[in-house]
């Protein structure tokens, strides 16, 4: 069965419920990043390109959330059930949780630029896309290593390992640039954006690889 | 259809299955009975294609569930536990499972609901109704796109 628009809206819709405070609490820290970006010695792009690494690494955490209470209640047999493949549905979640972080982090970006702007501070639109493209290999490819692994491995050190991945994305842009100044212009973040996406998506398809017929079985079983 | 022939299944280093053989004609109703732990689940789960044989042959309406999951589109499955979503109406928890299992007919669905007695209930939460009428939206779900193949768990539950 192929992907289909309705499957991916109904998702959208359903993770955007689950996920609740978080679908303003995406677009609120985007803008509270770009709107203090201006405040702070260091170039503005240099806040951009490191938040949209971050940013985009944390906002990818929350979609473990949804996924974990699925599992608690059962549902995801429900769903492997389905007329699909597990690899199917991997996808679909991924796509939905990504819709929700591209319109997040857009909005959030709109909204820091004219806060800045009121404030006196001009970001070129330029920055703010540059910043967008910087997040969008990332959000896909960590979102659904982030979904596949939640399925595979729901444990207490496994979360406790996600949130403190969540921290240090989360203190990153605020510290780095503060003790080490411009460190990455938005070229770098770009390149360093595509190589962590692609050094993720490398355990992801391996496991899905090499579980093969096997991939519903280890998420049902755990 | 639904054929199972030698099936054999081992998990965490237990043997669920060994060697099981059925075979469930067209039009025909069958009850699949054994004590806590004798493996129904492992085998209802071989039938959807959830879980892989170690060896064996299953087969549903001609396909290997595993194999050809669009097959389960004509599987009707309705699962020990209601599995529904709580916080969401009855209309939206069919709703849900009618698009994602591609089988969305908003007629088809009020005519579920009615059969089922459910139409009174349809905007109220899942959280809300009581353990019978829960088991009637699971029921209906199970229904939904005109299924060729049903899996009732605990059809001995009446709700």
């Amino acid at each position: 069965m192929k992907l289909t628009w309705a499957q991916l809206r109904e998702e959208v819709k359903y993770t955007a419920k689950q996920i609740g405070f978080n679908l303003i609490w995406i677009p609120w820290t985007t803008a509270v990043i770009y709107w203090l970006s201006g405040w702070t010695p260091v170039s503005s792009e240099t806040i951009v390109a490191l938040s949209s690494i971050s940013l985009a690494i944390m906002f990818s955490l929350v979609f473990s959330g949804a996924i974990f209470r699925e599992k608690l209640l059962g549902i995801h047999e429900l769903l492997l059930s389905l007329p699909f493949s597990p690899t199917h549905l991997l996808l679909l979640k991924t796509l939905a949780g990504f819709v929700i972080e591209v319109t997040g982090i857009l909005l959030g970006s709109l909204i820091g630029l004219l806060l800045a702007d009121y404030s006196g501070i001009h970001i070129p639109l330029t920055v703010m896309v540059s910043g967008l493209l910087i997040s969008t290999p990332l959000l896909f490819t960590f979102t659904f290593f982030v979904i596949l692994t939640t399925l595979l491995f729901s444990s207490t050190w496994f979360n406790a390992v996600k949130i403190a991945i969540g921290f240090v994305a989360f203190f990153v842009p605020l510290y780095v640039p503060r003790y080490f100044g411009n460190v990455l212009s938005l070229k770098l973040a770009l390149m360093l954006s595509l190589v962590i996406s692609v050094g993720i998506s490398i355990p992801s398809l391996l496991i899905i690889k090499s579980l093969g017929d096997h991939l519903a079985e280890r998420t049902l079983l755990v | 259809m639904i054929v199972l022939e030698d099936v054999r299944k081992t998990i965490g280093g237990r043997e669920i299955l060994r060697g099981v053989s059925l075979t469930v004609k067209p039009g025909k109703i069958h009850a699949y009975l054994g004590h806590n732990g004798a493996g129904k689940t492992t085998t209802f789960r071989l039938v959807l294609g959830l879980l892989s044989p170690d060896s064996g042959k299953v087969e549903v309406l001609g396909s290997n569930p595993l194999k050809n999951p669009k097959i389960r589109a004509k599987i009707g499955y309705l699962p020990e536990y209601d599995l529904l979503y709580p916080n969401f109406s009855v209309w939206d928890n069919l709703r849900r499972y009618a698009l994602l299992k591609g089988v969305y007919d908003e007629n088809e669905l009020r005519d579920l609901l009615e059969f089922f007695k459910l139409t009174e209930y349809s905007k109220k939460k899942v959280s809300a109704l009581s353990s019978g009428t829960r088991r009637r939206v699971a029921m209906a779900r199970a229904f939904l796109g005109g299924p060729e193949v049903l899996i009732p768990r605990r059809a001995d539950e009446r709700p």
